[in-house]
């Protein structure tokens, strides 16, 4: 049975529109003229336990609104949601318990306290069994680095330490899932690192079913087996990383640095793309050419120095993809 | 481990946030006597007028200075009552703008008792004491047997006047979710009650009092105050009325709570 | 610096905290509601309080109500937000940059005040028809305009004075913030806006005339409803006069005070 469970999900945002002119804050507060935008757009889909899914897609596709009525925040405007067996904005007290949610922009940590605090404070909301608390605590200082911090102020934590502090603040309770929006933007490499390998960890050895939004293709190539792409408040793609990859970019490319300099490089099943300075970019498709037929009809030809086989990045892919949807 | 969702668990709940939330608070030790007396102040500054004019003139529409006492000393311990924990409710403009309410969206407590308990502004404590103290001389000095009826009904008439005005502001309140500004109507719905519910009803005529007691600021101090004063046969409105008044708080503070309830699925969150 | 360069920096200053106010005349508008039900709350009282009598104390109910009236406008009038304002400047370190412009911190203040004047006066005029039909303003006494004008230019002129020396403390303290309306509430009372003060008794009414609120609205109106007449509202127009420079002299020594002591800890 799915442990996330939407179906035709939609979310209509009304704002009023703002009269301009004399009087205009009172008219605004009378005006019955709105404005209607769909954040999300018919959206069904299911997570099973233990999953680890990227929700990802351009600025306002709606991945925000999604997860946002996932958590209990908003209320949908129409379809089924059904989260661990909650319908969250009904039942938001139990759908909390079920549920991690960390906001990259936006901490859920009490800004005045130090972090342990923090700490404490969740554990008694969420009435965690004090040796799981202790347990749960130490393996997290552990893992995050967050020993030397402990005892600072949230207010005065910097972001990658607060956003440290933040998953772990989410994990205490052992929920279900985690919803993750956007965790790593603006952190630097080592943090982003730490956090990756967190949540890592938590969904190999718990089986904690993690929702990632994120708009770093690393993330994801890293941790996400299952994507779901959206756009415009619509579900575009939804499936692994590789078949994906191999419809939107079925070629790799061959470097290779021969000890003679060439302009071009006569192999067939392989196409020449660029080549300076004796080092030349071999575009291919391994279903019809394998990369190994490929070296050995090279370097039959002509000597190898060096090579390496690069595989197209997700984010190239995924640009791709929704440039192909927007021409048609 | 109390049961989730009660109100025993909104309470432990309560608790723990506003223990939170003292803790983060600095030098409110240092303000807290100047800004209750300031609020003190405030609030009496309109009884001490009243009390220089019924000193040279004896008596309003029938009422001497000491049963405008028990009025006001009724209407500003109402007052307190729910001002002191509800005064964060004017920050709710603030939690909606900025988005912040969402953090109180996906926390097993009621996200009422976490606005309540988001930050400690103790300011209208004043209210409250000065109302106590008020409401403690003039029942000392008013002609009432004290009986265990009349003290009970007394009870029930302070919570249910705090639910009247607790219940009229959560509502207008909840008016924040449709992204539209309630901090001005709230206070002019705040001035009207402080204006106008510190005085006999009879001072406004008949239609005046039919005014307030829809409105129904009557209900928090005037026709409990009447019914314990014997002053029922003078009133504009039904007599009935005037006994059901704590009925009335917990009426309006019910279907308050449950507007609040529904205007939260008009959350939108910041920005998209 | 020539006398039109310095009235062209002040008229500067006031104009752009005229477009700044009126940014916000719908508050404004808004705000006017409660002193709206004030004053016909104030008439109704008075109303029930003077029962069956006609006159006390030589008063007729038609001339308290006039005072009531007029009174709550007066007071009104004299309400500005100076105090808010210089908290927030202190508090986010702004009062650097305003120190640094080529007209002196309290002549901004003073600026200010014009402004606001500018813009409120005219929208308090807006509750001319709740005062007249509802509370009951009648007219003036006769002879009375032409004191009655410059009493109640003194009377705003005291009143800014004092809200001055009120803001100053925020120089001192930041924590005292909603002390603004506690002091328009308080100033309602000490001004004999709420209760005049013929009808307090002795011992208050002493103390009130001791202290300069009394100059800001209790003086004029007293003037308009015919109260203080010929010599005595003369009479009391020099008290105001006195009051001013005392209040006026007090507020430049302790901004002096203050704006030293901005400079010597920063803002």
């Amino acid at each position: 049975m799915p442990l996330i469970e939407t179906a035709a999900l939609v979310k209509e945002f009304k704002r009023v529109r703002r009269k301009e002119g004399a009087f205009a804050g009172v008219r605004t507060l009378f005006s019955r003229d709105f404005e209607t935008t769909r954040a999300v757009d018919d959206i069904s889909f299911a997570v099973e336990p233990g999953e680890l899914v990227g929700y990802l897609g351009p600025n306002g596709a709606g991945k925000s609104t999604t997860i946002k009525m996932l958590t209990g925040i908003l209320t949908p405007t129409s379809g089924h949601l059904d989260v661990a067996g909650v319908t969250p904005w009904r039942q938001r007290e139990r759908n909390a318990r079920n549920i991690g949610v960390v906001f990259g922009q936006r901490s859920q940590l009490w800004w005045d306290l130090p972090l342990i605090d923090s700490f404490r404070m969740i554990g008694r909301l969420y009435e965690v069994p004090k040796d799981r608390y202790r347990a749960n605590l130490d393996r997290f200082v552990d893992i995050l680095g967050m020993g030397s911090f402990m005892d600072t102020p949230v207010r005065q934590l910097s972001l990658g330490q607060r956003m440290r502090g933040d998953l772990a603040a989410a994990m205490l309770y052992e929920p279900k899932i985690l919803y993750l929006d956007e965790p790593t933007v603006g952190l630097d490499v080592i943090a982003k690192e730490r956090i990756r390998e967190f949540v890592a960890e938590l969904n190999r050895d718990t089986g904690t079913t993690v929702l990632l939004t994120t708009h770093d293709m690393d993330d994801v190539e890293r941790l996400c087996r299952r994507l779901i792409l959206i756009d415009h408040g619509k579900v575009l793609y939804d499936g692994p990383v590789a078949p994906l990859k191999e419809h939107y970019a079925p070629h790799r490319e061959l470097v290779v640095q021969l000890a003679a300099e060439t302009d071009v490089v006569d192999i067939d099943g392989a196409e020449t793309v660029k080549a300076e300075g004796g080092r030349v970019w071999l575009s291919f498709d391994p279903r019809e050419t394998p990369a190994a037929r490929l070296i050995a009809a090279v370097s039959a030809k002509y000597e190898i120095t060096d090579l390496s086989i690069t595989e197209p990045d997700l984010e190239g892919v995924i640009r791709r993809m929704y440039l192909e949807r927007e021409s048609r | 481990m109390t049961v989730r969702g009660s109100i025993a668990w909104q309470l432990k709940a309560a608790g723990i946030l506003f223990g939170g939330a003292l803790r983060g608070t600095a030098q409110y030790r240092a303000n807290l006597f100047l800004t209750m007396a300031a609020g003190a102040l405030f609030q009496t500054t309109g009884f001490l007028a009243l009390w220089v004019m019924l000193a040279r003139f004896g008596d309003i529409a029938g009422w001497t200075i000491t049963d405008v006492a028990l009025l006001y000393g009724i209407r500003l311990t109402a007052h307190g009552v729910w001002a002191v924990p509800f005064n964060q409710l004017m920050d709710v403009e603030h939690f909606v703008r900025e988005g912040t309410f969402d953090r109180f969206l996906v926390r097993p407590v009621n996200p009422l008792v976490q606005l309540m308990t988001s930050r400690v502004r103790l300011n209208t404590l004043g209210d409250l004491v000065a109302g106590l103290v008020m409401l403690g001389v003039a029942m000392s000095h008013v002609d009432v047997d004290w009986t265990f009826g009349k003290l009970a009904f007394l009870l029930a008439a302070l919570l249910g006047g705090a639910m009247v005005e607790g219940g009229i502001q959560l509502g207008l309140s909840a008016i924040a979710f449709r992204t539209l500004g309630s901090a001005q109507v709230r206070f002019t719905v705040d001035s009207v009650f402080n204006l106008y519910g510190n005085y006999p009803g009879s001072v406004f005529g008949r239609a005046g009092q039919w005014a307030l007691t829809i409105l129904p600021v009557a209900f928090v101090a005037y026709l409990p105050t009447a019914v314990l004063l014997g002053r029922t046969g003078e009133l504009g409105v039904p007599r009935i009325l005037a006994y059901l008044s704590p009925l009335v708080g917990a009426a309006v503070f019910a279907i308050a709570y449950a507007f609040w309830r529904r205007q939260i699925r008009h959350y939108q969150g910041a920005g998209s | 610096m020539t006398l039109t360069g310095w009235a062209n920096a002040r008229w500067a200053f006031t104009s752009s905290r005229v477009r700044t106010v009126y940014a916000y005349r719908t508050d404004v508008l808004i705000w006017l509601f409660a002193p709206a039900m004030q004053v016909v709350l104030q008439a109704a009282l008075w109303r029930a309080i003077y029962g069956e009598r006609a006159i006390v104390d030589g008063v007729p109910l038609a001339m308290m109500t006039t005072y009531v009236s007029l009174a709550a406008i007066q007071h009104l009038i004299g309400w500005d937000d100076t105090t808010d304002w210089l908290i927030e400047r202190v508090r986010d370190g702004k009062i650097g940059t305003d120190m640094a412009r080529p007209v002196g911190l309290l002549s901004q203040q003073v600026c200010g005040q014009v402004a606001q004047l500018l813009v409120k006066a005219p929208m308090v005029v807006l509750l001319l028809p709740v005062v007249v039909f509802v509370s009951g303003l009648g007219a003036p006494a006769p002879g009375a305009v032409g004191p009655y004008v410059l009493s109640t230019l003194l009377g705003w002129m005291v009143s800014c004075c004092l809200t001055l020396l009120v803001a100053s403390v925020a120089f001192w303290t930041l924590e005292l913030s909603g002390m603004e309306f506690l002091y328009f509430v308080l100033s309602g009372f000490l001004s004999g806006t709420l209760v005049p003060l013929w009808v307090m008794p002795d011992w208050m009414r002493v103390i009130l005339e001791w202290l300069p609120w009394q100059s800001v609205v209790y003086t004029p109106v007293a003037i308009y409803i015919g109260r203080f007449e010929g010599a005595r509202a003369w009479e009391a127009i020099g008290v105001q006069l006195l009051w001013l420079v005392l209040v006026g002299g007090l507020v430049r020594l302790v901004w002096r005070r203050a704006v030293h002591r901005v400079v010597v800890q920063g803002g």
